[in-house]
This record gives C-alpha cells, sequence and structure tokens, in this order.
C-alpha cells in the first residue's frame, strides 16, 4: 500500500496545462462531432472521433471518414511516415512556456507518449521509434521541462500506459460499440509491463516530473507487489519526487492523489477528494485543422469553465494542441491569452482556496463561491445591481470588496445579498471577497 | 528499416573447437506442460501438413496452443481431464518433487552427451529462473520454487559437460493477443515483434548470459523483428555481451539474422541446413520434445535407432541434439533412460570414431547392409550395422588389408575392386561395429 496524499501545491494550483503533440498533429484531422460524454454510441464515436490524436485508430475503422481523407491526401503513408513529415520547425519552447505562465497555469504537461507509441524522447526500448532520431529530432521533455521550469512552472508528464497500438498492431481497432473496447484490446502483458515500468522510470530520472499522468490503465501484469510493479514505480517516484502526484488511471483500486474527469465524461469523479477535469480548448486534444472557433471555448468561457471546476474543489487541465511546425494555433493562443489577462488581476482570489460547501452556485446571475482562509470569493459574471442567495449564516457581507477595485456596498435581504457590478477592464467574471471577519 | 542487419557479421568466426568436437548434446524439455503430457504421437515434424500438424500436434510443449484449437481432441482431452482450467494452474501443479540434477547429469554423461540444453522459457512463456519482468510467473515463485537453469547449470558443469540455453525468442503465448495458431505460416506471422517484447527478452537473455554464462545460446522461432538492428537492446548488443562473457560460446541460426555459429535442422524439417560447415539436427527420442504420456514403444526409437541416427548424423559433420521429456516431478522416464544408457554403452567403446570425428571424404554410405564413414587423424572408421559376411564398398585409398574392431579384435578385409567383404561378429554392446582403417 502506497502511503501519500495529494500535496497542497497540488491542490492550490487550480490551472495546468496539458500539450497534446505528435505525428497526429502532421494529418491534424477529426470530425468535431461533439464532447466526449455527450455521444452515447460508442462505434458512432470510434468511426467519427473527434480527437485528432486518435486518428491512427480512426483510419483503420472501415468505412470512416478519417479512413477515406487519410487515403485522399496521404495516399499509403504508413502512420509511422507521419513521424518523419513532423518537423516541429517553428518550436520555440520559451515562447510556449512564457504563454503558458502568462495565461496562469501552474503545472505543465505535456504527452510523452501518447496511444500511438511514440515517444517524444528517447526512451529505453524505441530504437529510432522517437521524436531524438526522427521526426523533430529534439528531446521534446527536456525542452518543455526546461523552458516552463524557467518560467517557475511546474513540469508533469503525460504517459499512455494502457494503450500502445505500436506493440498490438496485431489487434483490431476500437470501433465496439462499447467503451469497454478499449479496456479489453490493450496490452496487459509481462514484456509490456516492463516496458512501460522502464518508460516511466527514465521520465522520473530524467526530468522529475511534477505529475505523473497516465491514461487508461497501467498493464495488469505488474499491478501486483514485487520487482516492476506499479506500486514499486509509485514508491520510487515519491522517493524522487516526494512532492509529486499521480493521477488516478492507473486501473480500479490502485493507488491514487487524485481523480480525473474528460469533457463531460466521468464526472462521477468530481466530488470531496481532489480531482481534476481535462479537456481541449476545443472539441480535441491533438491538434484538429478542421475545428474553428464555433467548436472552442471563447476566452471568458475558458475562464467561467475554470471558475466553475475552482468552486467545486477541482483543478482544470486545459489541453493545447500544437501545429506539427510548433506553433500554437491562434484560436487556442487567444484563449490562454485571456485566461491570463484575467488572472493577471484576479488570480490571488483563486489559487489557493478551497470549495465553499455552505454557498450555492447560481447560474442566473451566474455566481460561483470559493474560499481562502477566512476570505470568500464570489465569483460573478454580470453587470449593474444583481441578487443572489448567500445565507446570514454562511455569509457575513458587512466587509466587502471588489478585488482589484475597492470597497463596496452589499446589501442583505434575508437570505439573499444584493450588490452593482461595475463593467470591468478585462472580459470575466468579477470577483468579490468577503472578509468573514466581524 | 535501413539499420536491419548492420553489422552482423562482425560476429563471424571460425566454429570453436569444442563445439566441432562435441557430436552430442542433450536438450531438456520440462515445463507447465510436463503436467498434462499430453499430446497425438501422429509423426514426425517434417512428414506432415501444416494444418494436421496444429490441430492434433504431437509436441506436448505446444498444448497451450493445441488445447485453443476449436474442435482439436487436446482441447477435448483438455476438457475432460481438466475441466478447461487455465494453463497457468499446470505452473502450480509442477511439483518437481523428485528432481535430482546431479542424477540427471551422471545419466547425460554417462549417455556420453557433451553439452547440456534446457529450456529456460518455452512458448507458454513460464521462464525457469526468476527471469527480470516475469514477476511470480515462474518456477521460483510458482510450483518448483527453484531456479531450475541454476540447478541444472551447476550439476552440469560439476559433471564435466557444457551447458547452454534454449531461448524462445520468437514466441511467448503470454505476451501475444493472437488467435491460436492453426496453420504453420502463423508460426512466424503470430508472434510478438514489438520494441516491448524485444525490451523484455533482451533484458532475459543478458540475465541469462550473466548468471550462467551459457556455452549455447539456442534461440527459437526467430527473435523480435524491432531488435534486428543496431542500438540498445538490439541483438547485436546481446551478442556483444554474449561473446565477451563467453568467448568460445556459440549461438544457433533460429534469429533470422546474418549470424550464426551453426544451423539446425529438426526431425526431418530444415534438412537444406544439414549441407551447413557446422550443424546440429534436434529431435526427441520419441515425436514430442516435451513428456507425452501418450506415446509407447511405436514411438520411440530403440538404442540401435537412436544410434543410427547419432553416426549417419556425424558421418555428415553434424551433431545431434537429442531430446529428453522429464515427467512433471522430474523423473526421467524408464523408455528415455534406457536408450541414454544404451548409447553410452556404445560410445563407451565406440567414441574414437565419433567425437572429434570428420566427414570421410571419399568415403559412400550404404544402408544395405548399413554402413556409415567418418575420419580422424590418420583414421578412417566405418561403421556397420550388420554381422557375419559383409561386403561393401571402400575406396582404393585405402590401401589396409587388415582393420581393428573397436572394442577389440580385428577382422581381413578381403578386397574385390572397390568393395570388401569382411567377417563382423555378434557385437558386445547393443550397436553397429566400428571398422577403424590406419
Amino acid at each position: 500500500m502506497i502511503n501519500h496524499s495529494c500535496p497542497e501545491w497540488y491542490l492550490d494550483a487550480k490551472l495546468g496545462l496539458m500539450v497534446s503533440w505528435g505525428a497526429f498533429s502532421v494529418p491534424a484531422w477529426a470530425e468535431p462531432i461533439g464532447e466526449l460524454g455527450t455521444v452515447d454510441d460508442w462505434n458512432y464515436w470510434f468511426t467519427h472521433n473527434p480527437y485528432a490524436e486518435w486518428y491512427r485508430n480512426t483510419i483503420r475503422i472501415e468505412g470512416s471518414p478519417a479512413k477515406q481523407f487519410h487515403i485522399q491526401n496521404f495516399k499509403d503513408c504508413a502512420y509511422d511516415d507521419l513521424l518523419d513529415m513532423w518537423k516541429a520547425e517553428s518550436f520555440n519552447p520559451d515562447e510556449w512556456a512564457k504563454l503558458f505562465a502568462y495565461s496562469g497555469a501552474q503545472y505543465i504537461v505535456p504527452l510523452s507518449k501518447h496511444h500511438d507509441g511514440i515517444t517524444l524522447w528517447d526512451a529505453p526500448g524505441t530504437g529510432t521509434r522517437n521524436t531524438v532520431y526522427r521526426g523533430p529530432k529534439i528531446d521534446i521533455m527536456q525542452k518543455i521541462a526546461d523552458a516552463v521550469r524557467k518560467a517557475g512552472v511546474r513540469f508533469g508528464v503525460y504517459y499512455s500506459g494502457g494503450l500502445d497500438w505500436e506493440v498490438t498492431k496485431n489487434l483490431p481497432p476500437h470501433s465496439d460499440n462499447d467503451a469497454t473496447s478499449v479496456s479489453a484490446n490493450r496490452p496487459v502483458d509481462a514484456a509490456y509491463s516492463f516496458y512501460a515500468y522502464h518508460h516511466v522510470k527514465d521520465l522520473i530520472d530524467r526530468y522529475k516530473p511534477d505529475v505523473l499522468w497516465n491514461d487508461i490503465e497501467w498493464p495488469d501484469f505488474s499491478k501486483r507487489e514485487g520487482k516492476y510493479s506499479l506500486d514499486s514505480l509509485f514508491e520510487y517516484y515519491y522517493q524522487q519526487v516526494p512532492y509529486g502526484v499521480v493521477n488516478d488511471r492507473w486501473g480500479a483500486d490502485q493507488h491514487r492523489d487524485y481523480k480525473t474527469s474528460e469533457y463531460q465524461l466521468m464526472t462521477e469523479n468530481e466530488d470531496l477528494e481532489a480531482w481534476e477535469n481535462c479537456r481541449g480548448i476545443g472539441l480535441s486534444f491533438g491538434y484538429n485543422a478542421v475545428e474553428s472557433e464555433t467548436h472552442s471555448l471563447s476566452p471568458e468561457g475558458a475562464i467561467k469553465y475554470l471558475l466553475d471546476i475552482v468552486s467545486r474543489g477541482g483543478n482544470l487541465l486545459l489541453n493545447v494542441g500544437p501545429t506539427a511546425s510548433g506553433e500554437i494555433p491562434e484560436i487556442q493562443a487567444k484563449v490562454l491569452r485571456g485566461l491570463g489577462d484575467w488572472m493577471a488581476l484576479y488570480s490571488d482570489a483563486v489559487y489557493g482556496t478551497r470549495r465553499h460547501d455552505g454557498l450555492s452556485a447560481s447560474d442566473s446571475p451566474w455566481v460561483r463561491w470559493a474560499k481562502k482562509g477566512k476570505t470568500t470569493f464570489a465569483y460573478i459574471d454580470g453587470e449593474g445591481a444583481l441578487e443572489f442567495d448567500a445565507p446570514e449564516t454562511q455569509l457575513w457581507e458587512g466587509d466587502a470588496e471588489i478585488v482589484g477595485g475597492g470597497a463596496l456596498e452589499v446589501k442583505r435581504n434575508k437570505e439573499k445579498i444584493s450588490l452593482a457590478i461595475a463593467p470591468r477592464k478585462v472580459a470575466g467574471p468579477a470577483v468579490i471577497a468577503f472578509n468573514n471577519q466581524r | 528499416m535501413a539499420m536491419e542487419f548492420k553489422n552482423f557479421e562482425r560476429f563471424n568466426r571460425p566454429v570453436p573447437t569444442w563445439f566441432k568436437n562435441a557430436k552430442f548434446g542433450i536438450f531438456i524439455h520440462w515445463g507447465a506442460y510436463s503436467v498434462p503430457a499430453w499430446a497425438e504421437p501422429i509423426g514426425e515434424l517434417g512428414t506432415i501438413d501444416d494444418e494436421t500438424w496444429m490441430a492434433h500436434n504431437p509436441y506436448a510443449e505446444w498444448y497451450y496452443n493445441t488445447i485453443l484449437i476449436d474442435g482439436s481432441p487436446a482441447q477435448k482431452h483438455h476438457k475432460e481431464v481438466y475441466d478447461g482450467a487455465p494453463y497457468d494452474n499446470f505452473l502450480d501443479m509442477w511439483s518437481a518433487k523428485s528432481f535430482n540434477p546431479d542424477d540427471w547429469a551422471s545419466l547425460f554423461k554417462k549417455a556420453g552427451a557433451r553439452y547440456i540444453i534446457p529450456t529456460t522459457k518455452h512458448h507458454d512463456g513460464i521462464t525457469l529462473w526468476d527471469a527480470p519482468g516475469t514477476g511470480t510467473r515462474n518456477t521460483v515463485a510458482r510450483g518448483p520454487k527453484r531456479d531450475l537453469v541454476g540447478a541444472l547449470e551447476q550439476a552440469v558443469r560439476k559433471a564435466g559437460m557444457k551447458f547452454g540455453v534454449y531461448y524462445s525468442g520468437g514466441l511467448d503465448w503470454s505476451i501475444s493477443l493472437f488467435p491460436p495458431m492453426t496453420k504453420g505460416e502463423h508460426v512466424r506471422g503470430y508472434r510478438p515483434k514489438d520494441a516491448a517484447y524485444a525490451m523484455y527478452c533482451y533484458e532475459h537473455l543478458m540475465d541469462l548470459i550473466t548468471r550462467y554464462k551459457p556455452d549455447v545460446l539456442w534461440d527459437d522461432i526467430e527473435y523480435p523483428d524491432f531488435a534486428k538492428r543496431e542500438g540498445a537492446y538490439s541483438l547485436a548488443k546481446i551478442f556483444d555481451h554474449y561473446y565477451k562473457t563467453v568467448p568460445q560460446g556459440v549461438v544457433n541460426d533460429r534469429w533470422e539474422v546474418p549470424h550464426a555459429d551453426y544451423k539446425t535442422s529438426e526431425y526431418q524439417a530444415m534438412l537444406d541446413n544439414e549441407s551447413a560447415e557446422a550443424w546440429e539436427n534436434c529431435r526427441g527420442i520419441g515425436l514430442s520434445f516435451g513428456y507425452n504420456q501418450v506415446e509407447d514403444e511405436r514411438h520411440y526409437m530403440s538404442i540401435n535407432a537412436a544410434l543410427h541416427h547419432l553416426i549417419d548424423i556425424v558421418s555428415r559433420g553434424g551433431t545431434l541434439l537429442l531430446n529428453v521429456g522429464p515427467t512433471a516431478d522430474g523423473i526421467i522416464p524408464d523408455f528415455q533412460r534406457k536408450v541414454l544408457e544404451g548409447m553410452g554403452a556404445w560410445l563407451d567403446v565406440n567414441g574414437k570414431a565419433i567425437y572429434a570425428s570428420t566427414t570421410a571424404k571419399d568415403c559412400k554410405p550404404s544402408d544395405s547392409p548399413w554402413v556409415r564413414w567418418t575420419a580422424q587423424g590418420n583414421s578412417r572408421y566405418a561403421i556397420i550395422d550388420a554381422t557375419g559376411s559383409v561386403t561393401f564398398e571402400v575406396p582404393s585409398s585405402i590401401t589396409a588389408t587388415t582393420a581393428s574392431v573397436l572394442g577389440g579384435g580385428s577382422v581381413q578385409l578381403q578386397r574385390n575392386g572397390n568393395s570388401a567383404t569382411v567377417e563382423i561378429s555378434a557385437p558386445k554392446v547393443e550397436g553397429p561395429t566400428v571398422l577403424e582403417f590406419n
């Protein structure tokens, strides 16, 4: 049994960024059909998968539009040819780190190996099938780790322990009308367990990641005690990175520091424990050139999405999907800048907060609550005179101020309070701080 | 892959004298499959068509695969006797309670074998030592609860014989999620070739080399393709380590790379390899490698037949690797013991014509009467399975009018052109008579 609980830094951080960059960023093609958790028909989901990073699976499904797209645009290209076509010629890790830090993100979690099995560092046993030998010819993990840490942001790693389509080339694509087709068609054997163990150990040794973010599940063979077991990997990790955190996607009954949800799926994990919701700015993690602003969060939408999560005690891991050349697409950059513009004024009212169980969120007007020490924060999206629930037993309105804007008069009417919200300099909700000390 | 096979030629070197001189080795197939010990003795490899072979596989060590083939008699047997229990249950049922490595070694020594090669991992993937990454799926943690490779290595070396290891690099049914093999082409098609499995095999072989310094590395059914290149975890790196650790070691030819110290044939298959400079034929005493309790006298070689097989091979410049299949308890079945003891008795008398011999260039073999020739130094040996007045072809280069009989006595030659007639009395030990010409 692993004895490790989620460290405060993670609970305080609130906003992280995932970076999904891979050979799939070359075709950058998927059908933006909707958010995970809103499409009930799994066969339809897999066949029209909006996740561009699932390209290798989608193009193997007979009759899928992605397969057709691939034949039309890449003829008989093998998937691995995309690795060579991925040049990363405009990749500027310091520029990325600057933008990421500006957005207010406190930790960055790039993919080190997605389901296609291509590693973004020269992982042990991968030979030349990695970004150091082919395509970008860069240790992308090292570059991002160095750049974001220099910018004062923590560095974590995403690793797909569950799926590795290079290892399971012989299995059919995931296409069943059943989410369990992913769980059933994955490598679970001793050799793959050994390989994944050595990969993650190497990631720990080289980059001391603050977050270990596994995806799908951990190979079953090593879900037991002993050398090369998952528990021994966790023990090694905490020895090297005592304040590190691991997510919950290692399999049922395995150790975790926090739970995860994704778009609108696994929302049952958004409970009283530490948790994190991840999603793309649009409908995909990998860059999808098909998407437009209509598929994407707006800057304001992203801020409200974050604050909603914060008010419920979670973190947001928002995904960035760079182009194959290494640019952050403008639709995404705009959202990150918008988050940053807002966070520049209000981040103190976000970082380090905890959920406030006594106060209820409202959508009309849009109000979310959080607390930090003796201060209660209300995030309010609206202008002019607003009235909303705030029971006297939970909130003393006597000492309130507009964060960044001075004192504020708050009137109480039984269980409700009313106040006037002025227009703001930056897009996004206003923040009111209530000093609860009478 | 462009890097494939680069520089394998650097391993090519003369065949070590010990191997050229050895002529006779013992193969040991012992595994969880020795518990059911069941197969259909339909015939010798190389005499049966592929599809019939797979569903009625006479190799008891293939039980894992055969019982997966729908409608196979093995599947029916497994259902009836074991109620279709999981294969791995056999690992726990494998007691090895009567295993006495010194007793085995002394039998092999008495048989006249010069090197011993046990399976360290057969296709079922169970390792006979605590191989890295196997967790508890090995004989140290389960079943025999013993490092069987280490126990044999010590006993064999103590008895003055060379020690090699068999390792199934090609097939590992615990790794791959392939359907059962029902056709010959599946054997090479349905095998793990990926990076993870290559890494696993690498660590296994490196561990075997470091721990047991095997004089022979005997791979089976190819090697994971991903490792057939230069670089970390490659087969070339294994060979580097091997020849550095065991300079006089030999590797067989089943890796399918451009290096082998010798080539192999099996029963009546792959006979084209028997024209190589160094080669080895392997076969069971019966029709299986793993112990098959279904077999009886009709399927075993007699002492004389086994000697014929050995002598025929040696006369053609090859080496015999004769297999022993112990029971799950660790007993070498009587019929096998009898053949080994018989061969040893004959070799005690006639070993001069076998060990360190070469082919006798201008001497022709014959099947009626049965005559094979070998040579050593200034001597040529006619090995004749006939008694009474025997006429056979003797080349004109042999001018001697008498020949010594190994084991005592001599015979007069009555020449008649290219043939000669001799009077051969009944041999003192079972097997052909050897005439030595100086």
